[in-house]
């Protein structure tokens, strides 16, 4: 019954080829094909070009990136450092690299979603473009500081807190403005985090217009706005939660809304992880609306349980750290970051959390221990910004590789 | 006693054949439960409901040559069989690997065509991820080899694009 097969095969194909993959068909391809690879398309024709943009807007959107950057942990500078990133429209893990390796002097840092920077005693650099491939040098602010909270709100460089206590107020705050590239001094933060004032203790929440500071144990949160320099609050993120059951909260902005995330339970027994939108109303507190939970087979997950409900299982979660970007919220166990987990927020109004598991693959193969620190920001990456970071004349361009 | 249950019902109506005239004019008997997977197929036979014997009914198919038909009626008969049994679906994966694996570029080409036509999404999602596979990490001359697109770029444009972005058309794999 094979015997059709000795058909013409050659005619029907040159008819065709030319135009074979158009239109949907074409769109429906791009939409499989990874966001780095993209990039090259766009130059295949003037056809394939709006094929790709339009196969991003209509068949598989583009979804913020996480970045994941390690730093060794050697006593000495320089840090060596690795950057990497995980497309989740396109589920695969990107290695970037740079022509050089690249090292730090001063350990790399992050205390919010969008911006990365290093502090010493005479100089704050910092990133915030989608790739963390332009940094801005400037002079260090005024007050030494070992564990600030710096925040990029706008187009201003906030730096709050992390000063040594038996040197200078360690609630200090400074503010660099990218625009007129000059220092302020500001209000300092508030006395009731006068014992916190680090980014150990602290979550920060930043939208265009201002910059969200909550103790993550304590729920005390306030909040500060660039404009005036002034901070407001504080409030108590858990003041309905009258029964005591969040141990631990960390904020982020998803959708333009702020969220909180918690961890109910204790740490050795962490019951569930749960997230809110935070409503304010006149610089106070009004409402915490449930959105979310993350299903019980990933908290097991993100504590580091290999076996699921084997009775054993009891690692403890003492902490969570989140990063953000539009309707992506990447959340992470500091002490165990084998497992990452993504929850995709729905629009306002539209309560649904679509929940994730992302395996981790920037561990060592050998132990399975990710080596040295690891800083995680989220970034919208485009076509665009891929081709740019591309530029064979750019002095700081890179190339990806997908990680198998 | 082997050919238990599965021969007594495939005897039945789903047993009933089907012609398909293909666009190089052969003729093609096919089960019927194979051709209502293809759209056009389904609506004529909708169409023709009337028609007391289906043996008479010949569907015309002005889009796909039989070379193309032969290859898609087999694949289709058998995911038809693997679908209606509790398989995992890591079956129908290998099964829709084994399929892909041997097909040429061209193949793949017109038999994306004929899943489109003839609306087999499921055959449509695997080829057009099998294509995506195939231009990752290719230069884009690769890529316009591969599916025969025109490059409607200026000479100059395209001198700019080489210039600027060598990596698109140097691509990372061996083409």
């Amino acid at each position: 019954m094979d015997k059709q097969a000795v058909a013409p095969e050659g005619d029907s194909g040159s008819n065709t080829n030319n135009s074979i993959v158009h239109g949907d068909i074409l769109e429906a391809i791009l939409s499989q094909v990874p966001l780095i690879d993209l990039a090259s398309a766009c130059y295949v024709s003037r056809s394939w070009n709006r094929a790709v943009f339009s196969s991003l807007r209509r068949v598989n959107k583009i979804k913020p990136w996480l970045l994941l950057h390690t730093q060794s942990q050697r006593t000495m500078a320089p840090y060596l450092t690795t950057a990497h990133a995980y497309d989740a429209r396109s589920h695969v893990w990107i290695e970037i690299k740079n022509n050089q390796p690249s090292s730090f002097d001063f350990l790399l840092r992050s205390s919010h979603s969008t911006l990365l920077y290093t502090l010493s005693p005479s100089k704050l650099s910092f990133s915030f473009d989608p790739l963390h491939l332009a940094w801005h040098h400037v002079d260090a602010p005024r007050v030494w500081r070992t564990d600030p909270v710096v925040a990029l709100v706008g187009d201003k460089v906030v730096v709050a807190g992390g000063a040594c206590d038996f040197e200078d107020d360690p609630l200090a705050v400074e503010m660099y403005s990218v625009d007129t590239r000059a220092w302020e001094i500001c209000q300092s933060m508030p006395a009731v985090l006068k014992d916190s004032a680090a980014s150990t203790w602290l979550s920060v929440a930043v939208n265009s217009r201002q910059l969200y500071v909550t103790e993550k144990y304590s729920g005390i949160t306030v909040s500060f706005d660039p404009s005036t320099k002034g901070w407001s609050g504080p409030f108590h993120l858990r003041q309905f939660d009258h029964e005591k059951k969040v141990f631990y909260s960390v904020i982020t902005f998803a959708n333009d809304r702020l969220i909180a995330v918690g961890l109910t339970g204790e740490a050795e027994d962490v019951k569930s992880l749960k997230i809110w939108q935070v409503n304010i109303k006149g610089g106070s507190l009004e409402e915490l609306k449930e959105i979310g939970e993350m299903p019980k087979a990933l908290l097991e997950k993100l504590k580091g349980n290999k076996e699921i409900c084997s009775g054993s299982g009891s690692a403890s979660l003492t902490s969570v750290s989140v990063t953000s970007m539009g309707d992506s919220v990447y959340l992470n166990n500091p002490s165990n970051s084998e497992d990452l987990v993504l929850c995709e927020i729905g629009e306002c109004g539209d309560d649904e959390c679509k929940w994730s598991e992302i395996k981790n693959v920037v561990v060592d193969e050998e132990d399975a221990k990710i080596k040295g620190r690891l800083i995680l920001t989220c970034s919208s990456v485009g076509i665009g910004d891929l081709q740019r970071a591309l530029l064979h004349e750019n002095p700081r361009s890179v190339y990806f590789k997908q990680i198998q | 006693m082997a050919s238990s249950s599965s021969s007594s019902s495939c005897s039945s109506s789903s047993e009933k054949k089907i012609t398909l005239k293909s666009s190089d004019g052969e003729a093609l008997n096919v089960e019927k439960n194979v051709a209502l997977e293809f759209e056009p197929a389904k609506g004529f036979l909708e169409d023709n409901s009337e028609e007391a014997d289906d043996e008479a009914i010949v569907v015309p198919l002005p889009n796909v040559s039989a070379a193309v038909l032969s290859e898609l009626i087999p694949y289709v008969k058998q995911r038809l069989e693997l679908s209606a049994k509790p398989v995992q679906k890591k079956l129908i994966k290998a099964f829709d690997d084994q399929f892909t694996r041997h097909l040429s570029d061209d193949k793949l080409g017109e038999l994306m065509l004929a899943a489109n036509y003839l609306g087999v999404n499921y055959l449509l999602d695997v080829l057009c991820d099998v294509t995506a596979d195939r231009i990752k990490n290719k230069s884009v001359e690769y890529v316009r080899e591969f599916l025969g697109i025109q490059n409607d770029f200026t000479p100059e444009e395209e001198a700019e694009l080489r210039a600027q972005c060598p990596w698109a058309f140097e691509g990372v794999d061996q083409d």
